[in-house]
């Protein structure tokens, strides 16, 4: 048997998507960046680290693969996040296996019926992707 | 003897999921009141589905639900018990919900052993309402295989 620890990432290529802020209203989606380093690959772990402009629990990330099949809906950022900014022992890395991944599909989605006053264009997050080369 | 890790079909032992597909669902609780239930809601999503793992995320995760409804705190998870119809033969499964939020078991994702759960045979059951208020949801994030079971 093949011994497998979840921090094991063989072979792994970090890629970093910057999702800026838009107009605050529920419901807005917030597309990433076009990579096509998740085409044909496995992404196997996700994590994410905000930049400072808090309201982090307001984000849910959706994936969708290139067929245009969504494999995560709705997954809440802050579960996400990367040590330290998780507080206490809650942190654990979460492990995907998501095949062919098309992050120009993919988006964050933020629902807060209330009004913000977060600047327009403000980097929110940065998403790192692990992929099994 | 209880094995204390998820064994995939490769034959792999994991502390810990890995997530193939996730759904965020919503159980909105409407009026609260002791000893009222709330059934899920019929989901096409996951009808059928194996379900792997399961969260309840509370409002310091997501503070809103999809449909505008503030979430379900950390404190109000404590007064929800979740039960879950499982399988063809409808067996009960019971659980407190909070035991299902990550935060309170080390960071840990509850794993159920690729259970077909009957999502609309489901409920939640209200059984303090000191920590929730009307119009709260109740939002689980539902690990599942892709692969339909027929």
């Amino acid at each position: 048997m093949r011994k497998f620890s979840p921090h094991t990432l063989e072979r792994t290529t970090q890629i970093d998507a910057v999702v800026y802020n838009l107009p605050w209203a529920s419901g807005q989606r917030l597309y990433l960046q076009t990579n096509v380093l998740t085409w044909g690959k496995r992404v196997k772990m996700i994590s994410a680290k905000f930049l400072g402009q808090g309201n982090e629990n307001i984000y849910a990330l959706t994936i969708r693969n290139r067929n245009g099949i969504e494999l995560i809906t709705r997954y809440p950022l802050f579960d996400l996040f990367s040590y330290p900014q998780q507080t206490g022992n809650n942190y654990k890395p979460r492990l995907f296996d998501l095949y062919d991944v098309d992050t120009s599909t993919s988006f964050l989605e933020y629902f807060n019926p209330g009004s913000g006053t977060t600047p327009v264009g403000e980097p929110i997050c940065s998403l790192t992707f692990n992929l099994e080369q | 003897m209880a094995v204390p890790f998820f064994k995939t079909k490769k034959k792999q032992m994991i502390a810990q999921p890995i997530l193939n597909r996730t759904y965020l669902f919503e159980v909105p609780l409407g009026t609260v009141a002791v000893q009222s239930k709330v059934n899920f809601l019929y989901n096409s999503n996951l009808e059928g589905k194996e379900i792997y793992g399961l969260q309840a995320i509370p409002s310091s995760f997501l503070a809103f639900a999809p449909s505008g409804a503030a979430a379900v705190t950390v404190q109000g998870l404590s007064g929800l018990v979740i039960t879950l119809s499982v399988g063809s033969d409808e067996q009960l499964y019971q659980f407190p919900a909070s035991d299902f939020f990550p935060g309170n078991v080390s960071g840990l994702i509850r794993m159920l052993n690729n259970k077909i759960v009957n999502i609309s045979k489901s409920y939640a059951t209200i059984l303090d309402v000191t920590n929730l208020t009307s119009n709260q949801s109740l939002l689980l994030n539902f690990i599942f295989n892709p692969m339909q079971k027929n």
